[in-house]
């Protein structure tokens, strides 16, 4: 390019750059979680589940993949005789599709990944984002949805199908009260990127760690049975 | 006037002939037998309403019998049963060609003239995939609204017609929005604007379903109205289209429709960033037609000065006349407001007589302004024929199907060959002769045109112009691009070569951020919202008639500025209101119905102010800077004009914000000796010689810089020649004005010199064939010796040694001398006496 080619460009950004309004800085990106977990499921279910068994659940800045982030992947995993946990947080496209590398990746080695409407959200959400920026989307592991299955067996019965419902009905674990729910994941990430401190999606940890490790007892619960029934 | 060679009967019999085979989309209202022909009532024109003085030329355009295809393109047989039954069968050459090529795969632009069947060769190849493929999707551009409407109508006429059942839909800023899901979600066919797919539909591609993954045809309708700084927004915008597209799987076919202008495959291939394939040779029938230039008369007005007649006034009685011999005709004026003018003389001359009453009714206005329902009922019933004629801006020229007409009077110089072909080219039917008559206006060009009449038929269209490299433009796309999809190296093929530089600079602006070989936006943003292709506004003020409290029609921004201020009389379908209010909160302006004797004009004051300097250097003779200036066109008040007679009757005032355009200049400022020098031959000599420059500057630059001369404006006051960029910004042209300042300068004396012409005519120094000027620049240009003027000028600012002029013993009237201003201040003493200047100023710089 020539160089009072670039130097026009310069000048015409710095204008149009003048002419906003100056916004607040970006904020850090949270710490990334890598927790093993030891003692929160009975032994049982913990020795019955598989090490090639992913628990994946996605929290992201909205529904609409086109237009949203996957701001945070949560996966979690069996090695000896804990579950590794990860969250991985991505504020912005460049670091999503870092995390989403990554978590293809991962992906590969495992069997089958378990998710909570993974079928209907989670997956097809990856799979839109990771296609968006140019990455290989083959090698994804056989997916178990859990919500079909209960959707088989307890529609009728209960009010509602959602993951805490079935956590209290199935596993009679209530969720604390200072649980917030999923939907306000993406409200609570954008207060972050506008300024607000880092505590704002400290829930979101919470509730998606909740769910991931709800995820291993119900599949334990549902799937198993069937599986050793066939 | 030389006889007429074709009215003789043997022409008439092959064009019945024509008529008994193709009915195609002309909708043939039969004659019936006793109503006389277009060109006996051309006889009897003449002998009435013209004396030879006024009736300067008249040549024919002869007719041309149809060319049938001889092969037959591989259609599906539904569609080809459907054409056979609608009676649009066998195709013409020209639009087998195109088809066959555009079901191979190739791009291709057709470029025929009105009416020749364009619109098959762009929706054909389109619904034969729907029917051979369930899955292929298609998208269809125009540049405007209307034109969607219209085509979509056609459009569903075909599909229904041939019994397919395919979801289809416009998609612009007026869809609803339960409307829009579902033509995301299944839309086979998208019809739509290069703003919309910009803003809009690429943006959110990913919401698209299968629409981008099965993409099979790109439709460009009207791709002559692409050029200048919106064409070569609308090239980026195409090859962002081409990206997504690729990353969804699809690469689809191009096909685009052109008016006739100089460079159809050219253009094409450069607006989409591939080769296409150009058809041109136009196999459908035409008939004979006739073409008049008629140049008013010069009366003495009470006074005892000698005048021509405006245009409107032979045009008031031309349009009613033909009219009622039963020729279905169009008049195109210059601006809204003749348009209304010409409509109410003809509507007041008729009052009292029953018969010419009748006729008055049957011709209706069109323009834009009114509400897109009337617009939309006038057109279907100029199409059907329940309207004898229609008085029109060129908002008639492009694209909408008003059928065929018998005639066509355009008041006044259009302002460029392409838009006088086309405004032409709406009269003329498939059979039977048509009528075109220009009719000379006052101006310069118009009475060039009189004097050589023959340039009329000789000169060739204009070529339209896109910079497809342009930094500013390419720039801002490529933000927008890399919202739709991260930006890498391998996008080089098609947002061009300078791709991985210009990230480079986005990036150290903070624009784009790169990470592991990709470019993303370096902040969240929805990048499509600052970036305007087309520079008028898209604010809309409504106009609400008190009393009724009815809206009656609409107006933009810029237009409304200029004819709705308070105290304005604004005429609507000939009547006339007086604006009582102007929201510019809510874009209302309240207007009462009112009956008075005249109408208003808003008088304008165009100023330029430097508000940076960016370079600037001595040239011979002036000296030359590039700045960023400030160009307001401030409304300075208005006068009151008599219908009829046009003499002023009084003023008013008018308290507006003035119009801005921020943009940047380059300035050629003369110098104290060149001013002085210039002294003994008068100021209107040296104002004329600064226009001429100034006019030939601007078009010479804008063949070196390859953009549409009506993207640069010019602008003389003092001893100022401003050159600047008609865009918020600037857009480069003055730049390059700036740095090939001299070379330019002697391009321009070359282009003056080698003129053959005495005085000076529109080749050169006159205001360009390509537009039409201001009122004020017609008034210097009333110096006889413009040519002269311009040259003693060039050579001043050529340094070359003085040209004396031949001004034929024209004593230099020197009433008025002009003051040479003094040299340029020091740039920083000059911007701090500007500030001091405005902080002083009781309103300061606040609006």
């Amino acid at each position: 390019m020539k160089r009072s080619a670039s130097e026009r460009v310069r000048r015409m950004i710095r204008k149009s750059e003048s002419r906003r309004p100056k916004t607040r800085r970006c904020p850090t990106i949270p710490p990334e979680v890598d927790e093993q977990i030891k003692g929160e499921i009975p032994e049982e279910v913990l020795s019955a589940t598989s090490e090639g068994t992913l628990f994946l659940d996605l929290e992201t800045t909205g529904l609409m993949a086109h237009r949203s982030l996957t701001a945070m992947i949560g996966i979690l995993y069996r090695r000896n005789d804990t579950l590794r946990l990860r969250q991985w947080y991505s504020g912005d496209v460049s670091t999503e599709r870092k995390q989403l590398a990554r978590l293809y990746k991962l992906l590969a080695s495992f069997q089958t990944v378990v998710t909570y409407n993974g079928d209907g959200f989670d997956l097809p959400f990856l799979r839109h984002r990771a296609q968006w920026h140019g990455l290989e989307t083959e090698n994804e592991p056989q997916s178990i949805d859990l919500l079909p299955i209960i959707r088989r067996h307890y529609k009728k019965k209960w009010p509602n199908c959602r993951l805490v419902t079935a956590e209290e009905r199935l596993l009679g674990i209530p969720r604390s009260a200072d649980d917030v729910p999923g939907s306000e994941a993406p409200l609570r990430f954008q207060d972050l990127r506008e300024g607000s401190p880092l505590e704002v999606i400290t829930p979101i940890y919470i509730h998606n760690r909740r769910d991931l490790i709800s995820l291993v007892s119900l599949h334990h619960r549902l799937v198993a049975p069937i599986l050793m029934g066939e | 006037m030389n006889q007429n060679p074709s009215s003789d009967a043997s022409i008439y019999d092959a064009d019945e002939a024509i008529s008994s085979t193709s009915g195609f989309t002309v909708n043939s209202v039969p004659r019936n037998g006793s109503a006389p022909t277009p060109l006996e009532v051309l006889h009897g024109v003449e002998a009435r309403m013209g004396s030879a003085e006024e009736l300067v030329s008249r040549y024919a355009i002869p007719a041309r019998d149809a060319e049938f295809a001889q092969t037959i393109p591989d259609l599906d047989p539904q569609i080809i049963d459907h054409l056979k039954a609608s009676g649009t069968w066998p195709l013409y050459r020209h639009q087998a060609r195109s088809l066959t090529k555009s079901l191979s795969g190739n791009d291709v632009v057709i470029a025929s003239s009105t009416a020749s069947g364009k619109t098959l060769c762009c929706t054909l190849p389109v619904i034969d995939a729907m029917v051979k493929e369930p899955g292929a999707h298609a998208l269809l551009l125009y540049p405007t609204k209307a034109l969607s409407q219209d085509q979509h109508r056609h459009l569903r006429g075909l599909i229904d017609g041939i019994g397919l059942s395919l979801e289809t839909g416009i998609y612009d800023g007026d869809t609803e929005p339960t409307l829009r899901r579902r033509l995301r979600r299944s839309g086979r066919i998208i019809l739509t604007n290069p703003d919309m797919l910009h803003a809009s539909v690429l943006p959110n591609h990913g919401g698209w379903g299968a629409f981008f993954a099965n993409l099979r045809y790109v439709v460009i309708d009207e791709v002559h109205t692409l050029r200048g700084i919106f064409g070569s927004h609308v090239a980026s915008v195409l090859r962002r289209l081409r990206r997504i597209c690729q990353h969804h799987g699809s690469d689809p076919t191009f096909i685009a429709a052109s008016a006739t202008i100089q460079n159809p495959g050219e253009h094409v291939s450069r607006l989409i960033g591939r080769d296409v394939e150009v058809i041109e040779d136009d196999g459908s029938p035409r008939g004979h037609k006739e073409v008049v230039l008629w140049n008013p008369p010069v009366i003495e007005k009470p006074d005892g000065t000698l005048a021509r007649r405006g245009p409107t006034s032979v045009a008031v009685k031309l349009l009613p006349e033909l009219v009622r011999r039963g020729l279905r005709t169009i008049c195109f004026a210059r601006t809204r407001n003749s348009v209304e003018l010409i409509l109410r003389y003809i509507r007041e001359r008729a009052k009292g007589a029953r018969d010419r009453e009748e006729v008055a009714d049957r011709i209706e206005p069109y323009r834009s302004g009114y509400l897109p329902s009337e617009r939309r009922q006038t057109e279907a019933s100029l199409f059907d024929g329940q309207l004898g004629g229609g008085v029109s801006t060129s908002a008639l020229e492009v694209g909408i199907d008003v059928g065929g007409l018998d005639g066509c009077i355009i008041v006044g110089w259009p302002g460029s060959v392409c838009s006088f072909m086309q405004q032409a080219g709406r009269a003329g039917r498939r059979q039977g002769e048509s009528l075109v008559f220009l009719i000379a206006g006052q101006d310069p060009i118009d009475q060039w045109f009189v004097r050589h009449p023959e340039s009329l038929h000789e000169s060739s269209p204009e070529n339209a112009v896109i910079e497809t490299d342009n930094p500013y433009i390419v720039a801002r796309h490529l933000i927008c691009a890399a919202y739709e999809l991260p930006l890498s190296g391998e996008d080089s093929d098609l947002l061009g070569d300078d791709l991985t530089a210009m990230c480079t600079v986005l990036q150290e602006e903070k624009r784009l951020r790169e990470e592991g070989g990709a470019w993303y936006l370096a902040r969240e943003e929805y990048p499509a919202t600052q970036v305007k292709l087309r520079t008028a506004s898209e604010e809309n003020f409504t106009i609400l008639e008190l009393g009724p409290e009815n809206v009656i029609g609409e107006l933009d921004y810029v237009a409304a500025m200029l004819s709705l201020y308070e105290g304005a009389i604004y005429i609507h379908r000939a009547e006339t209101f007086i604006v009582e209010e102007m929201d510019h909160v809510n874009c209302l302006v309240k207007i009462r119905r009112t009956k008075t004797g005249y109408y208003t004009q808003v008088l304008t004051q165009k100023k330029v102010t430097v508000t940076e300097e960016w370079s600037h250097r001595e040239v011979p003779g002036a000296g030359s800077r590039l700045a960023e200036v400030e160009v307001r066109t401030r409304l300075t008040g208005y006068k009151k004009v008599r219908f009829h007679s046009t003499e002023n009757i009084g003023y008013g005032e008018v308290h507006l914000p003035p119009l801005e355009l921020d943009t940047v200049s380059h300035e050629i400022s003369l110098n104290r000796d060149t001013v002085l020098q210039s002294e003994r031959f008068g100021t209107a000599f040296l104002r004329s010689g600064m226009h001429g420059v100034a006019r030939l500057f601007r078009d010479l630059l804008a063949m070196r810089a390859m953009c549409d001369p009506g993207d640069i404006d010019h602008h003389v006051d003092d001893n100022l020649i401003h050159i600047f960029d008609l865009y918020p910004g600037g857009i480069g042209y003055s730049e390059l004005g700036h740095e090939l300042h001299l070379s330019i300068m002697s391009d321009v004396l070359e282009a003056v010199t080698e003129c053959p012409c005495a005085a000076g005519c529109p080749a050169c120094v006159l205001p360009g064939a390509s537009r039409i000027e201001s009122a004020l620049e017609a008034e210097v240009l009333e110096y006889p010796f413009p040519k002269e003027a311009t040259r003693w000028l060039l050579h001043r600012l050529l340094g070359k040694e003085s040209y004396e002029p031949h001004l034929e013993g024209i004593p230099a009237p020197c009433e008025n001398p002009m003051i040479p201003v003094p040299p340029l201040l020091d740039e920083r003493v000059e911007r701090k006496i500007r500030k001091v200047a405005r902080l002083t100023s009781r309103r300061g710089r606040q609006r």
